[in-house]
C-alpha cells in the first residue's frame, strides 16, 4: 500500500501536488473574495443605477472624482475616524488594564480568563440589540441606574443627541471589541521574560518604571497588531450602526460604511456604492501599512 | 467490492441531490412581504390551494430590511412570483421592471371597478396598475383618553398649538413626562411620513402637482410643522424617543405617551388588553389642523404585485386576486379577514357596506371619524416618482438637524430643493 501512494507520489510533479492541494482553497477565495473584488472594481467604474435599467455606461473614474470632491464624502469620513478612533483608544486602554491584571497570578484567575472570552462570543447584531436595550430611553437599564445614582434627574434619549450619541455608540462597539484584544495582549505579555522584571526590581526600578521601561517596549509588536486589527474593524463598522442609530440623529453617526449601504442598497446606486467601498478600503490599507512601517521602526529601534 | 460500494455510494449521494433540486423546485409559488401574522397568511394560502390547485408558500423577510432584501433578490433573479409593495417604493420597482401591471390581465378591471379612484392611482405607475391592495388607510391621531381626564382636559385637540397646551398641561399635572410621540427617526415610514402628517394639517403639501418643490418657500406649512416640532422637542413635550425608536406604537400600548398621529389600524392593537396596558384609553380623533384648515392627512397603501421572476403568469396572478380581490367564491375573502380579526384597512366598496365589517371595527375605532378622516387625506403625487427615495433618504439627517437646532432651516431647506430639482432634471421630469 504505502509503496503505492509512494509511486503515485512519484508520478506527479511537486508543482502539479502543490496546485492540486491547493486549488480548493484558491477557487473558494476567488470565488468568494476576487470575483466580487473585481466586481466592485468594475462597478465603481461605471454608472450603474439598478433603478435605470438600460443606462449602464463606462464612466472612468468620475465616481471616484464625485466622491472627492463632495461633503457627502468628506462628512462621513470625518465622523469613521471619530468613531474609529475613539474606539480604539478605548479598547485598548481598558484591554490593556485587564490584560495586566490577568497576566498576574491571583485565585479564580481561569475563570475570570473565561469570562472575559463571554461578550466576544456574542453576535455583534446581538450586542447592538443588547445596547438598544439598556439605552433605551423610556425603560433602559442605563437610565434606571443613573437615576438611581442621581447622575440625572430624568430618564434621557442617549442615542438621540450629540455628541453622546456617538460616546456610547463607542462604548457600545468596545465593548465586544476589548476581549480580543485583551487576549492578544495577554498573549505578548506571556511572552516577556520573567527575570528581566527581576533584574529590574534588583535595581530598584518601580511599578511604572517597570511598565514604562519594560512592559511597554517589549509588548509593542502586539500593540501594533491590536492596533492594526482594531483599525481596520472601527473604520468598516457598519451592524452597530444600522441596528442603533441608523446613521442618525441628523447624520451624527453616518460613517463610510453606513453611507455604503445607503447609496447602494437604498438608493440602488451600485456605481457610486462600489466606488465609495474602494475608497475606504484604500484607506484602511494605507493606515495598516502607515501604522505597521511606524510601529516596526519602532521596535526596531 | 470496495469500488461497488463507493459507486453505490456515491450515486446515492448524487440521486439525494438531484431529488433536492427537483422538491425544491417544484413548491409552487413563492409569496414574499412582511412577516406580519405568518400563520394567517399561510392559512389564507392553504384555502388558495384548495380551491385553485396551485402550491403557494409564503417566505417574508423582516419588515425593516424588506426592501433591501427584495432589491438584493430582484438583482439575483428573484424566486418569488408574487410580492408586498409598499406604495413608497411601489414607483422605483415599477421603472426597473421587476414589477409587473395588472392592467388588462383577466378580470382586473371588475376588480378595480370596486376600488376608489385615490387607492388605485397610489397603485399605478405612468398609467398602468400594479398590484390589489393587501391594506390601505389613513393616518389619525391616536390619544391616550385617562391622561386626559387625569389632566383635566376635556376633548382632544383640534389645533397642533392646542395640542401643545394640553400636553403642557399633562405634563404639569405629572400624569407623564413626555406626552407627544412622533415617529421622527431616519427611515423609510418615519421622518419624512410625520413631516407630511403636520404639512398636510397646516394646509400644504411638499410639492405642487407639476413636481416642484413647495416646502422651502418662506413660512411654508412644512417650515411652520418643522418648527412646531422644534420647538415642542426642546421643551420636553415631544419624547425624544422619536428620534431613535423603530417601534412608537408599543410605547402608547405602554402609556408612557399621550399623544401620537399612527396608522389607522394601530389602534386595533392599542386597544387590545392581550397586547396593550391601555387598553380601552385609546381613542382617534381629527389629526389637528392650523391655519383656520381642521385637518390633513395622508393615506397609505400596501399592494400585492407579481414579479418579474414568476414563472406561471396565469398561477400568480390568479394568487394576486386572491389575496387582493375575490376568492373562487367570488367574496373578498382576505381582506375582510384582514378587517374582521386584524383591523386592516381595506379598500373594496363593498365591504364598506358589510355589517360584520362595521361592526367588528367600530370596537376600537370610532368609524364615523375615521371615513372623516380620510376625507382630509392629501394627493402625493410626488411620491410616486422613482426619484423620490433618493431624495428622501438624503433629506432624513439634514431634517433632524434642524429638528435638533444644529442646522440653519434655510441654507437645509434650499439645498434640499435643489437636490429635488437637480433629480428632477436628471429623471427627465
Amino acid at each position: 500500500m504505502q509503496s503505492k501512494i509512494a509511486e503515485t507520489r512519484k508520478e506527479l510533479p511537486q508543482g502539479m501536488l502543490a496546485i492540486f492541494f491547493s486549488a480548493p482553497a484558491v477557487l473558494i477565495i476567488a470565488a468568494t473574495i476576487l470575483v466580487p473584488f473585481g466586481m466592485a472594481v468594475f462597478l465603481s467604474l461605471h454608472n450603474w443605477n439598478l433603478k435605470r435599467p438600460g443606462r449602464e455606461r463606462f464612466i472612468g473614474l468620475e465616481n471616484y472624482t464625485d466622491w472627492l470632491t463632495d461633503s457627502d464624502f468628506w462628512e462621513p469620513l470625518r465622523t469613521t475616524f471619530t468613531f474609529a478612533i475613539g474606539a480604539v483608544i478605548l479598547i485598548l486602554a481598558i484591554s490593556l488594564l485587564i490584560a495586566l491584571l490577568l497576566n498576574e497570578k491571583f485565585p479564580g484567575r481561569g475563570v475570570v480568563r473565561a469570562m472575559l472570552l463571554v461578550p466576544w462570543a456574542i453576535p455583534s447584531v446581538v450586542n447592538a440589540l443588547l445596547w438598544k436595550w439598556l439605552l433605551d430611553p423610556n425603560y433602559g437599564l442605563i437610565n434606571a441606574v443613573f437615576l438611581e445614582l442621581r447622575l440625572i434627574d430624568s430618564y434621557q434619549a442617549w442615542l438621540g443627541n450629540m455628541p453622546g450619541v456617538m460616546i456610547w455608540l463607542v462604548i457600545a462597539y468596545s465593548w465586544i471589541h476589548i476581549p480580543l484584544a485583551t487576549l492578544l495582549l495577554l498573549s505578548g505579555l506571556q511572552t516577556i521574560p520573567g527575570d528581566i522584571y527581576e533584574s529590574a526590581i534588583v535595581d530598584g526600578a518601580s511599578v511604572w518604571q517597570r511598565f514604562a521601561f519594560i512592559t511597554l517596549p517589549l509588548l509593542r509588536p502586539m500593540l501594533s497588531i491590536v492596533i492594526i486589527f482594531e483599525m481596520i474593524f472601527a473604520l468598516k463598522v457598519f451592524d452597530i450602526i444600522f441596528v442603533l442609530t441608523a446613521g442618525g440623529p441628523a447624520d451624527a453617526t453616518n460613517v463610510l460604511g453606513w453611507t455604503i449601504y445607503t447609496e447602494t442598497f437604498r438608493k440602488l446606486d451600485f456605481g457610486a456604492g462600489s466606488s465609495i467601498a474602494m475608497l475606504l478600503g484604500a484607506i484602511t490599507l494605507a493606515l495598516a501599512i502607515l501604522f505597521y512601517v511606524f510601529l516596526d521602526k519602532g521596535v526596531e529601534q | 467490492m470496495h469500488r461497488i460500494k463507493s459507486l453505490f455510494l456515491l450515486l446515492t449521494v448524487l440521486s439525494l441531490l438531484v431529488g433536492g433540486v427537483a422538491l425544491a423546485q417544484d413548491d409552487g409559488l413563492k409569496l414574499t412581504g412582511w412577516p406580519y401574522e405568518v400563520d394567517v397568511v399561510t392559512e389564507n394560502l392553504g384555502r388558495f390551494t384548495d380551491q385553485t390547485g396551485h402550491d403557494a408558500v409564503f417566505l417574508p423577510f423582516p419588515s425593516n430590511e424588506y426592501r433591501d432584501k427584495m432589491v438584493a433578490s430582484f438583482v439575483a433573479g428573484t424566486e418569488f412570483d408574487v410580492a408586498y409593495v409598499r406604495d413608497s417604493y411601489l414607483a422605483e420597482w415599477a421603472a426597473a421592471g421587476w414589477i409587473l401591471p395588472i392592467s388588462g390581465l383577466e378580470g382586473a378591471d371588475e376588480l378595480l371597478a370596486d376600488l376608489p379612484q385615490g387607492i388605485i392611482d397610489q397603485m399605478s405607475y405612468e398609467g398602468e396598475v400594479y398590484g390589489l391592495p393587501y391594506y390601505s388607510g389613513t393616518q389619525v391621531l391616536a390619544y391616550n383618553q385617562a391622561h386626559l381626564d387625569g389632566a383635566g382636559v376635556m376633548s382632544p385637540p383640534e389645533t397642533w398649538d392646542e395640542m401643545a397646551e394640553q400636553a403642557q398641561a399633562i405634563k404639569d399635572a405629572g400624569v407623564v413626562e413626555h406626552p407627544i410621540l412622533m415617529e421622527l427617526r431616519s427611515g423609510e415610514n418615519y421622518l419624512l411620513r410625520s413631516l407630511e402628517i403636520i404639512t398636510a394639517a397646516h394646509g400644504g403639501r411638499f410639492f405642487d402637482e407639476n413636481y416642484n418643490p413647495e416646502f422651502h418657500l418662506p413660512d411654508s406649512p412644512f417650515r411652520q410643522g418643522l418648527e412646531w416640532i422644534k420647538t415642542n422637542l426642546e421643551a420636553g413635550l415631544i419624547d425624544p424617543a422619536s428620534l431613535t425608536n423603530a417601534e412608537v406604537d408599543t410605547l402608547m400600548m405602554a402609556g408612557t405617551n399621550s399623544f401620537m398621529a399612527t396608522t389607522d389600524y394601530t389602534l386595533k392593537a392599542m386597544n387590545d388588553p392581550e397586547q396593550s396596558n391601555e387598553a380601552g384609553n385609546i381613542k382617534n380623533a381629527l389629526i389637528p389642523g392650523a391655519n383656520d384648515q381642521r385637518s390633513g392627512t395622508i393615506g397609505y397603501v400596501r399592494l400585492y404585485s407579481i414579479t418579474n421572476g414568476a414563472e406561471d403568469m396565469d398561477a400568480a396572478w390568479q394568487l394576486v386576486q386572491f389575496l387582493g380581490g375575490k376568492d373562487a367564491t367570488g367574496v373578498y375573502y382576505v381582506p375582510k379577514r384582514w378587517a374582521l380579526e386584524f383591523g386592516l384597512g381595506f379598500s373594496p366598496a363593498p365591504l364598506y357596506e358589510d355589517e360584520e365589517v362595521r361592526n367588528s371595527i367600530s370596537g376600537w375605532i370610532d368609524p364615523d371619524l375615521l371615513n372623516e378622516q380620510g376625507n382630509y387625506a392629501i394627493s402625493r403625487a410626488y411620491r410616486f416618482v422613482p426619484f423620490f427615495s433618493d431624495w428622501e433618504i438624503g433629506s432624513w439627517g439634514p431634517l433632524q438637524a434642524i429638528i435638533l437646532g444644529e442646522a440653519d432651516p434655510d441654507d437645509v431647506l434650499n439645498e434640499l430643493a435643489e437636490e429635488w430639482i437637480e433629480l428632477k432634471e436628471d429623471w427627465g421630469y
